[in-house]
């Protein structure tokens, strides 16, 4: 195994029910080539460790400001105690700090590393049908690792699924199929224009790279956020069942937008795209607004539709 | 009175929770019974208290025992005893609760907590502080905060004039203090100074499984047959020992204890039938009658069908608390041998709506028991538990599974009642039907905490490799009291045990603490351990280890001297003739349980507070030895400060290795603690010819004994509760269930911890309510059992309690909720969010 072959993790969720089937472990990986509005994960954006910062446990005492060598840690009373222009990222601050208010997001991790952690619960993924998911920010980031642990898992007879957002050269896609008994495959619009506003990049390349999945016979599971004015319409949805009943695709999660994440675009000292925007999850008219689109659904029967 | 029956509504038309599953569709009661209204009175009368109190003192007892003991100044011990059973039996007033179809009550009064002077003087007087108020315990039992009784004035005279003076110096307590006194008066130091362990005196004889099938089955007519002939068999003129006059006491104690609870019987049909003559509804008079007629059958003779079965089995269960006292006499594997009378009693004709009304009448016996606890106790169980439990499902003897409709009944009847007792047991093993684990988890799923799991292909093994039982015992085990396992003289025969459970719950935390301070207690500053050296003269972690184990050594000897003073003084002062009939080798050779009359004859301790003391282990190597953060010397002063101004440090502190993470190094330190107290323990035999056995849990003493406890190397604040049972702490970050079970198997040998062990984990809710989400629970359940846990009990965290983590965030630092893609800690939610998550539960309900 080639211990080169590493990731920039940003969280290891053993005992997940939901991501897929049986108990599974969920390896997430730093870095999307997305910018999506809504993201409720903003420390996935980029490839390289962050340093976030919790207000309401400071206590001031400047201990991060002595260990910084680039002078961006600013004391002052905004509360924005890091200078990004001038942060490097180094997290020598968040190791200085004594109240666990600076703290670093993001390790590196080679497959081997991965992996130890994954077998720990290798037994309950027999007993259970599960396994790994990896998911992201966008997975195939790292294609090298993410080859080298689906493979691992894949040959163990461990169940594996990735959560993509299709956005990778089809010979990522090329590499990995073999290893992967699932595709939790994101689709945000049907509509190239309206994709580029919403995620800052085309759907080009994700309406081929689902096609290249189906052709190849791989089970795929779409998923989809349904963001209020944005792409919780008729035309969106529509669009997408009919994808889904073209490729002979089973299953899409339609997911209702929530702004559960906004709080940690606070502790990045990033300003949230979506500000003032009602989340539909929760709301008291879920269940009608989503009932509006019944006809839909109801057109596609051979399509299971989850909501939630 | 149908009215009051037909008026009343069930608990859970009232609460939002999850009632449902294909359990709850095979339910024989629903809530439109009448027979499901009856229990659910009897149960709301529990709710209801008494005098705006949740129960209220009552002395009738206590003077009736005294009254006896004035008497009998003069008789042997346990003859006396026996006397004053007779009397307390054939005198205290029988209170009938309105609608109930057994007779029979452990008080006198409506929801009445009985005063036992015996265990009870020895404390009542004691001051303690609460609030920042001195007051003596008898004047806190009013205003405490939890479990508060209502006393009368005029009662609270007797006992402060009369009852208390005559039992203060002859209580258990004082007996065990005046032998320690004697021969080994550093033990009474330790007691008070060390705050490590806290046996039990202040209630009476605790854990034991009774042999219920032989009063159902066979009734005590029988028993009084056996124990004559086997009082025949001593003949004055040619004595073989001393021990043989003893024996002739301790049989015809027994005898008189019969007479007692026959008058007793005789008493509840005489007012049953007064009660049915004035009675004017003609359905209730019937009842009457009916249980008139019950209670002249059994228990003298064999029960006749499923109602005397009920009623016979309320009796000896019942009585118990009235003579012996104490808690946890469990029903050991009720499923099994109360399967053949509701057989027979259904071939009969019985209905299954009938026997489950039966059965839920006698299920909310176990609540007319209340327990007067001290001050401490109080905090430490506010539950209001006796916990006696019910077993069902397991392996017989042959090893195979033995789930059958009783065991599906008990489960109905939990969900139904729905009341702190009788908590149930649910044993597993790798062959466990499909359909009775799912029935288990849309309970629990309901109820939130219990049926509690307990593996049979973890604790069989336990039973025969620790304490030398057959297999056929072993496979015969049930649940005791609050984790304690037993071998059930129901299934059997014969196997009855004296586990003395009350070996006190040993705070694993004190012996690095008192390490630390070179033996002293930093809690009130007083030397409670031996002198292991000042925090300078340790070089190496190793050295530091060494004290620590030389601490964990002193701790054990001491409690092991205190628990045997106690059995002795319980044997020379209050022996225990009821119980001594009610378990099969007691009753046929005539030696108290005290004294090693039953079969199995071991010792049971508990550690509380493993996680927290793997923590300060791995806390110390990191911070002081390997990284030299800080010097032993000056992390023992930040502690004494509680951490002041000492955030950098206790920072290091917390973030060291925790045990629970699945950290090696850290589950290897949980190993070190754990093997440290059982090698302690497991050095000792018992005066009764066993051994001293291990456990891990703590009910609620993890938050009693933190209050003993200063500030700890973990990063732990003074104070503060310790870790519970084998979770990790509350420092330690969550990785979820597979990764805390995996640390947990790594350090603890579960093979070895006969006393039970109590694995608890917090379960989302709203991440249990489709069919597949159980099944994946049930596969989580499954590997645990396969992967040989002992023990699981799981809350299902409820709306109340993710309100309650809003509230108090601290506490609740280790509830994840999960939201659509995303997983959160809800302590970690902003205000608003928190809300929607409970809005989300609101909806699910």
């Amino acid at each position: 195994m080639d211990e080169k072959k590493k990731a920039m993790v940003f969280d290891i969720q053993r005992y997940s029910l939901h991501d897929g089937p049986g108990i599974r472990t969920m390896v997430f990986l730093k870095g999307c080539p997305l910018k999506c509005l809504w993201c409720c994960n903003p420390e996935s954006q980029e490839t390289y460790q962050e340093t976030e910062f919790y207000k309401e446990l400071c206590a001031g005492c400047g201990a991060c400001q002595a260990a910084c060598g680039h002078g961006a840690i600013d004391m002052g009373t905004s509360g924005n105690r890091i200078n990004k222009t001038k942060c490097q990222n180094c997290g020598k601050c968040a190791e200085a700090c004594g109240h666990n208010a600076l703290r670093t997001v993001g390790q590196w991790m080679n497959a081997k590393e991965a992996l130890e952690v994954i077998k720990r619960d290798a037994k309950i993924f027999k007993t259970s049908g599960g396994g790994v998911t990896l998911s992201g920010g966008e997975p195939l980031v790292w294609i090298d690792f993410c080859e080298e642990v689906l493979k691992e898992c894949y040959d163990r007879n461990i169940n594996t699924a990735i959560e993509t957002t299709g956005h990778v050269p089809e010979s990522h896609l090329i590499r990995i199929k073999d290893h992967v008994d699932t595709f939790l495959y994101d689709i945000k619009s049907m509509d190239d224009s309206r994709h580029w506003r919403l995620t800052g990049v085309s759907n080009r390349q994700i309406q081929q790279n689902i096609r290249y999945l189906r052709t190849c016979g791989k089970n795929v599971i779409i998923r989809v956020p349904l963001i209020p004015n944005h792409n919780f319409m008729a035309e969106e949805i529509e669009g997408i069942c009919g994808l889904a009943h073209e490729l002979g695709i089973k299953e899409i999660n339609f997911m209702p937008y929530h702004n559960l994440g906004e709080v940690k675009y606070q502790r990045l000292f990033r300003q949230y795209p979506l500000k003032g925007l009602a989340p539909l999850k929760f709301s008291q008219n879920m269940e009608q607004e989503i009932a509006k689109y019944r006809d839909i659904f109801e057109k596609h029967k051979d399509i299971t539709i989850n909501i939630g | 009175m149908n009215n009051n029956i037909k008026q009343q509504s069930c608990w859970w038309e009232r609460e939002s929770v999850p009632w449902g599953g294909d359990i709850f569709e095979q339910f024989a009661l629903k809530e439109d019974s009448d027979r499901e209204k009856r229990v659910q009175l009897l149960r709301a009368e529990i709710l209801e208290g008494n005098y705006g109190k949740r129960g209220v003192i009552s002395i009738d007892r206590a003077k009736l025992i005294t009254e006896s003991y004035q008497r009998t100044e003069g008789e042997c011990p346990v003859i006396r005893r026996a006397m004053a059973y007779k009397h307390i039996l054939e005198k205290i007033p029988i209170y009938v609760p309105e609608h109930q179809l057994l007779m029979g009550y452990p008080s006198s009064q409506k929801n009445g907590v009985e005063v036992e002077p015996e265990f009870h003087a020895s404390w009542l007087e004691n001051q303690v502080e609460i609030e920042g108020k001195k007051m003596r315990e008898l004047d806190s039992l009013p205003v405490r905060q939890f479990i508060e009784f209502h006393l009368d004035e005029a009662d609270k005279r007797l006992l402060e004039d009369q009852i208390i003076p005559y039992w203060k110096e002859r209580t258990l307590h004082a007996g065990t203090i005046k032998g320690l006194a004697h021969y080994r008066p550093q033990a009474i130091d330790y007691w008070e100074n060390s705050l490590t362990s806290f046996p039990v005196t202040r209630i009476g004889l605790c854990h034991t499984i009774q042999d219920y099938r032989g009063v159902v089955y066979e009734g005590l007519l029988q028993f009084q047959r056996d124990i004559e002939r086997e009082m025949d068999q001593i003949h004055l003129e040619h004595m073989d020992s001393c021990g043989d006059l003893e024996r002739l006491n301790h049989y015809q104690a027994m005898l008189i204890v019969i007479e007692g609870i026959l008058a007793y019987a005789k008493r509840c049909a005489e007012l049953a039938d007064e009660m049915a003559d004035k009675e004017q509804d003609e359905k209730r008079k019937n009842e009457l009658r009916q249980m008139a007629k019950n209670c002249r059958n059994v228990p003298a003779k064999p029960a006749q069908n499923w109602w005397e079965a009920m009623q016979s089995l309320h009796f000896a269960h019942m009585l118990t608390w009235l003579t012996d006292a104490g808690v946890s006499h469990s029903l050991g594997r009720f499923d099994i041998y109360m399967k053949e009378i509701l057989e027979k009693d259904m071939a009969a004709g019985l209905t299954r709506e009938e026997a489950q009304e039966l059965l839920e009448c006698f299920m909310v016996t176990f609540c007319y028991r209340n327990q007067l606890v001290d001050w401490r106790g109080s905090r430490a169980t506010p539950g209001w538990h006796t916990n006696d439990k019910i077993t069902i499902g397991g392996v017989d003897e042959h090893g195979k599974d033995t789930t059958n409709l009783l065991s599906y009944m008990v489960l109905e009847g939990h969900a139904h009642i729905h009341l702190n007792d009788p908590i149930i047991s649910v044993r597993l093993h790798n062959d466990t039907p499909e359909d009775f684990l799912k029935s288990i988890m849309e309970v629990l799923r309901t109820s939130g905490g219990v049926p509690q799991i307990i593996n049979d292909e973890a604790i069989i093994p336990s039973l025969m490799g620790q304490l030398g039982m057959t297999l056929k015992e072993a496979r015969n085990y049930a649940d005791v009291g609050c984790q304690e396992n037993q071998s059930d003289p129901n299934t059997a025969l014969g196997a009855d045990a004296h586990g003395h459970q009350n070996a006190g719950y040993f705070n694993l935390v004190k012996p690095i603490e008192l390490a630390l301070n070179n033996g002293v207690n930093p809690r009130n500053g007083k030397q409670a351990g031996p002198k292991t050296g000042e925090p300078n003269s340790f070089k190496t972690m190793d050295d530091f280890k060494a004290a620590v184990e030389k601490q964990f050594q002193y701790a054990v000897e001491m409690n092991v001297v205190i628990n045997n003073m106690i059995e002795y003084a319980f044997y020379t002062f209050l022996p225990t003739p009821m119980h001594n009939l009610m378990h099969p080798n007691t009753r046929k050779s005539g030696t108290d349980m005290n004294r090693g009359g039953c079969k199995y004859n071991y010792v049971g301790a508990i550690g509380t507070g493993l996680g927290t003391a793997a923590d300060c282990m791995a806390a110390i190597e990191k911070v002081v030895f390997t990284d030299q953060t800080c010097s032993l010397e000056e992390l023992v002063k930040a502690l004494a400060c509680d951490w002041d101004s000492q955030d950098v440090l206790r920072n290091a502190c917390l973030k060291a290795p925790k045990y629970g993470t699945d950290n090696d190094t850290a589950d290897s330190w949980g190993k070190f603690i754990a093997d440290t107290f059982m090698d302690a323990y497991e050095a000792h035999p018992t005066m009764r010819g066993g051994k001293y056995v291990c456990g891990f849990f703590s009910v609620t003493q993890n938050h009693v004994l933190g209050e003993d406890t200063c500030a700890t190397p973990d990063g732990r604040h003074a104070y503060e509760m310790l870790s519970d049972t084998v979770a990790p702490s509350q420092y330690a970050e969550q990785i979820g269930p597979t990764a805390t079970h995996r640390s947990f198997v790594k350090a603890i040998d579960t093979q070895r911890t006969v006393n039970g062990i109590t694995f608890a984990q917090s379960m989302d809710l709203n991440s249990l309510m489709t069919n597949r989400e159980l099944s994946k629970w049930g596969d989580l359940i499954r590997n645990f059992i396969s992967e040989g846990g002992q023990s699981v009990q799981y809350n299902v965290v409820s709306l109340e309690r993710l309100k309650e983590a809003k509230r108090h965030p601290e506490q609740h630092k280790d509830l994840f909720v999960r939201i659509g893609g995303y997983t959160a800690r809800f302590v970690d939610l902003s205000e608003t969010m928190q809300d929607s998550v409970i809005n989300k539960a609101i909806q699910k309900c």
